[in-house]
């Protein structure tokens, strides 16, 4: 796949030095500076998606009343411990029965004591965990590298999604904005993004930009620069992008599961033109 | 029905028809009469000045221009809600129209609005194009990522004649991006000299020989609620005479599309007028079943025939899904938000009556459609269809035959959307669309036009080779297994082309399937070429607009191939005209100046199988000086949007002799081989009967070009 934004493509505009580490000759470079601008306006806003917090209150809470289904308190059991990769944990009968009978202790308001026994055992559980979810990022990156499954998820997610693909491999759909002006490799904009990993739910906040960010063109994303030029103001956009159009072979952002596919939900506010010379 | 058409018009709102433009104006001067509040009067006017220039009258709206822009001096609106750059764009597009107006209408010649705008083309009266070319310099100059101003600058200097010489350098279009691929010959317009210079807005047509006398006549509508359908007689000596009243048709409006078919097998071709389109819970218009009375008249059938509904659509397809002989009609709804209008099937009672079994089949498929055609895309003698739709993933649909033990034509069938499985649910957007065979290679193939652009910068961007949010069309290969192969990069259709009405056919008689593209939508800055694509021997397509004179700037609808003068080669009917009525154009007839390569002619007559022969299949093999060589077409129409004939015209490059025809008749089931024939003729071919009959068409010249005064 052949990106559009290439090295051999000078007319392209001056955003060709920019680019991922990959795409230059010195390894050194472990953070792109094209990476620069959208990490500063991104790492800033790291949180931003956090619930708002709220006020604390000195009255026990009330007792449930609802008829809500011993199902449903099941199923938020379920998910706990899913999340929490509890039965990856390799529990024993006996050891899963003790921990449920912890919970009711708690519930009860006798919680068994936290002692110098459970505290190494919890430190066991958490390396575990850690094992754990690096191995299904490994597995996640692992299962892109895989022939075709880059493919397959494109297809299917241009399909869900109503996008079209560029000669680059951007995935793409644009909601028309006003018309007219859009932005050139040059120009500085003005925007809002939400990012996701590529199962477009799981939320990516530290490439999130909730607030108004101003940025460069120039230092943007290569699949991210392509798609923008493709947009008018106050349009919105769905950028899907493979890796090679994100960070490729350089560095990956922290938590951000590399060699996968990033989606961004993109609204461009405003367009502050470079000059052009006659 | 022209009573029930009349009474929709009268009793519908304007106010929520924003096509309506002309009254739109009086109610939005009226309202503005009547208001005193400054913010709500602010609004107003901006509406009026809109509407001036949709309405055709650039100068008044030029005029309200200023006084809103005076307003919001006065009334100290902030610079960023000013939209200045909206503003500027809408002088510019005031001035370019004025020009538009002066010249191009008020003047028309052939090289009118023909991009690249040369020769005759250019404007004598100047003053629009130049005020145009002041606005667009400095809205660029402000904003210079104004891709809308930049490709509207070219074409201003385009229509002054100083293109590409005085455009600044900065903002120029290179020329050489609008050059074509191959040198196709320059097809002249010669509507003006025939007769078929037909103003109007967007419509449909139908290229057909309603009276059987050999010649095609030309059946136009316009989609404007007071818009005329108009019935041309070809007279066979390079005129055509307007028999519109004579036909029965006065006071039969409005029609976004047509579609033709022998409903009532008795060998005339009758026309499906299909309204409504775009216009959602205020097109709520019925479609007209006009029976060819074979006198050259017509009669609206359309309750008789248990037709009349009330939907909004603009495209139908007949096509014969039970096989028992008879065309049945599927029309494709358009459908948005709380207003539902899904598609119907019209099963044909072989009695001049249908009975409506969408529900019962399972197809009663609700989106904003845009398209529908047939083919019998895996070859299992059952027609197939294909839907296009607006907002969604296209629809395949398998015709498995008869659902249950009964297998009556009457029986419950069973269709089955396999778009999915067979890959093609792209592109997202989507208008036109058909089948055909473009590699010859016996298996029916996809072309599907994708449509939706944020402005006319969409197309700029994609002819710059920049970044473009257009739609793009599908080109999707038949592989012969039940899936399809998309091959649209391949073959060179990866381009943002904003089609509405396109059909195809043979340009130069080599055999492969070429098509032209009616392009554009209803925004004012949408001034486009019409696109033309030659087929270079089923591997890919090469861009002929500019060499054959095909680039029509103005909104392009329905289109039809036809061989009209009986030249032996395809000449192109093009409806031009948009949506709003300052989009009111002249069609254009490209006369083919032919190729040198031999043809072959076939009507066909179905027995058993619909006698239009709708579906049949046609084999030609042919010795060439490479060898054998195998030629496939589908009879019918072409495209969802214009209809060419159904007599089947078929180019045979340099064949030397026909080897025989293979004809499949779907209902029969047989394979019909026809021996005998000679190249460049026309025969009539009945089912079952191994012997054709040969028909002389008598042919005539164009006229001359009238000499200028």
């Amino acid at each position: 796949m052949k990106p559009t934004i290439s090295p051999s493509a000078p007319e392209k505009g001056p955003h060709c030095c920019l680019r991922p580490p990959r795409f230059q000759n010195g390894p050194g470079i472990t953070l792109s500076v094209r990476l620069i601008g959208l990490a500063m306006l991104l790492l800033s806003t790291i949180g931003a998606i956090v619930a708002e917090p709220t006020a604390p209150s000195a009255e026990p809470l009330a007792a449930i009343t609802e008829p809500y289904p011993p199902a449903a308190f099941a199923a938020i059991g379920s998910s706990f411990a899913q999340s929490s990769h509890l039965p990856e944990l390799g529990w024993d009968e006996a050891q899963i029965a003790a921990f449920i009978e912890g919970v009711r202790a708690a519930f009860r308001g006798k919680g068994y004591p936290f002692d110098d026994t459970a505290r190494l055992v919890s430190a066991e559980m958490g390396r575990r965990v850690q094992q754990i979810v690096a191995r299904e990022k490994q597995q996640t990156s692992d299962t892109f590298a895989q022939p075709g499954r880059l493919e397959q998820y494109m297809k299917e997610t241009r399909k869900r999604l109503g996008l079209q693909q560029s000669d680059s491999g951007l995935g793409y759909r644009i909601e028309p904005g006003r018309g007219g002006i859009r932005p050139r490799p040059g120009d500085t904009i003005v925007i809002t993004s939400i990012a996701t990993a590529a199962d477009g739910t799981t939320k990516l906040p530290q490439l999130t930009t909730p607030e108004r960010v101003r940025v460069k063109m120039a230092d943007l994303l290569p699949g991210f620069m392509e798609g923008l030029q493709m947009m008018t103001i106050d349009s919105h956009a769905i950028f899907v992008l493979p890796p090679t159009l994100s960070f490729g072979e350089g560095e990956w952002p922290q938590g951000v599961d590399r060699g996968t596919p990033l989606v961004f939900w993109v609204t461009l506010h405003e367009v502050i033109s470079a000059p052009v010379s006659p | 029905m022209v009573a029930l058409l009349q009474r929709i018009t009268r009793e519908a709102d304007p106010l929520r028809n924003q096509f309506r433009n002309a009254e739109q104006v009086m109610l939005l001067r009226s309202v503005a009469a009547r208001t005193t509040a400054t913010q709500q009067l602010f609004s107003i006017r901006m509406q009026l000045a809109w509407q001036l220039l949709s309405a055709g009258k650039p100068e008044e709206a030029l005029a309200e221009y200023e006084v809103v822009k005076q307003m919001m001096q006065t009334n100290n609106v902030p610079p960023a809600d000013q939209r200045e750059p909206d503003w500027l764009e809408f002088k510019a597009m005031c001035w370019l129209r004025m020009g538009e107006q002066e010249n191009c209408l008020n003047d028309h010649n052939a090289d009118s609005c023909l991009f690249p705008i040369r020769n005759g083309g250019v404007h004598k009266l100047q003053r629009g194009s130049r005020g145009a070319v002041t606005v667009l310099k400095e809205l660029l100059t402000k904003y210079p990522g104004e891709l809308r101003a930049r490709w509207l600058l070219n074409i201003a200097y385009m229509t002054l004649g100083e293109y590409p010489d005085k455009v600044p350098p900065q903002w120029l279009i290179d020329p050489k991006l609008f050059t074509s691929d191959y040198d196709i010959k320059h097809f002249p317009d010669v509507a003006n000299r025939v007769g078929l210079d037909v103003e109007g807005l967007a419509g449909g047509v139908v290229l057909e020989d309603f009276d059987n006398d050999g010649f095609l006549d030309v059946m136009v509508s316009g989609w404007g609620v007071n818009s005329q359908l108009r019935l041309f007689h070809n007279n066979g000596d390079g005129t055509f005479t307007e028999r519109t009243e004579e036909a029965g048709l006065l006071g039969l409006t409005g029609g976004l599309n047509l579609i033709h078919g022998d409903y009532n097998n008795d060998g005339l071709m009758d026309v499906l007028v299909l309204r409504g389109a775009w216009l959602g819970t205020e097109g709520h218009y019925p479609c007209s079943l006009l029976r060819n009375n074979g006198d050259f008249t017509f009669t609206d059938v359309t309750e008789e025939a248990g037709l009349l509904r009330f939907r909004p659509t603009n495209s139908a397809v007949w096509f014969d899904y039970n096989n028992d002989g008879w065309l049945d009609l599927f029309i494709a709804n358009e459908s948005k938000g709380r207003d539902e209008n899904p598609c119907e099937l019209f099963r044909n009672n072989g009695d001049g009556t249908f009975t409506e079994c969408a529900s019962e089949h399972g197809v009663d498929f609700v989106g904003f459609f845009k398209g529908v055609v047939s083919a019998d895309f895996n070859n299992d003698g059952r027609p197939d269809l294909l839907l296009s739709r607006l907002d969604g993933p296209k629809v395949l649909l398998r015709n498995d035959g008869p659902a249950a033990a009964d297998k009556s034509a009457r029986a419950r069938w069973r269709f089955t959307d396999v778009a999915e499985a067979a890959g093609v649910t792209d592109p997202p957007s989507s208008f036109t669309c058909w089948f055909w065979d473009y590699d010859n290679d016996g298996w029916p193939d996809i072309l599907l036009q994708g449509y939706g652009i944020q402005d006319v910068g969409d197309v700029a961007a994609d002819y710059l080779g920049l970044p473009s949010s257009g739609q793009r069309p599908k080109l999707f290969r038949n592989n012969g297994d039940g899936t399809f192969t998309d091959v649209t990069r391949e073959c060179g259709l990866n381009k943002v082309l904003q089609t509405m009405g396109a059909n195809f056919g043979d340009l130069d008689n080599d055999g492969w399937l070429d098509f032209y593209a009616g392009t554009g939508s209803p925004g004012l800055d949408v001034l486009i070429p019409n696109r033309m694509f030659r087929n270079n021997g089923g591997r890919q397509f090469q861009e002929v607009t500019a060499s054959g004179g095909f680039g029509q700037l103005q909104k392009g609808h329905g289109i039809a191939f036809g061989d009209i003068n009986n030249s032996g080669t395809q000449d192109i009917y093009s409806v031009v005209g948009g949506a709003v009525e300052t989009d009111f154009a002249h069609s254009q007839l490209f006369a083919n100046p032919g190729h040198g390569n031999n043809w072959l002619k076939l009507k066909l007559e179905g027995v058993k199988t619909n006698r239009a022969a709708i579906g049949a299949r046609i084999k030609v093999v042919v010795e060439a000086n490479e060898g054998e060589r195998v030629i496939h077409r589908i009879v019918g129409s072409g495209g969802s949007f214009g209809a060419s004939p159904m007599r089947q015209e078929i180019g045979l490059g340099q064949a030397r002799i026909i080897k025989r025809v293979e004809i499949f008749w779907p209902v029969s089931g047989i394979t019909q081989m026809v021996t005998g024939l000679k190249l460049n003729k026309f025969y009539h071919v009945r089912e079952g009967t191994d012997t054709p009959t040969l028909v002389e068409l008598k042919s005539f010249p164009w006229p001359a070009a009238r000499q200028p005064a």
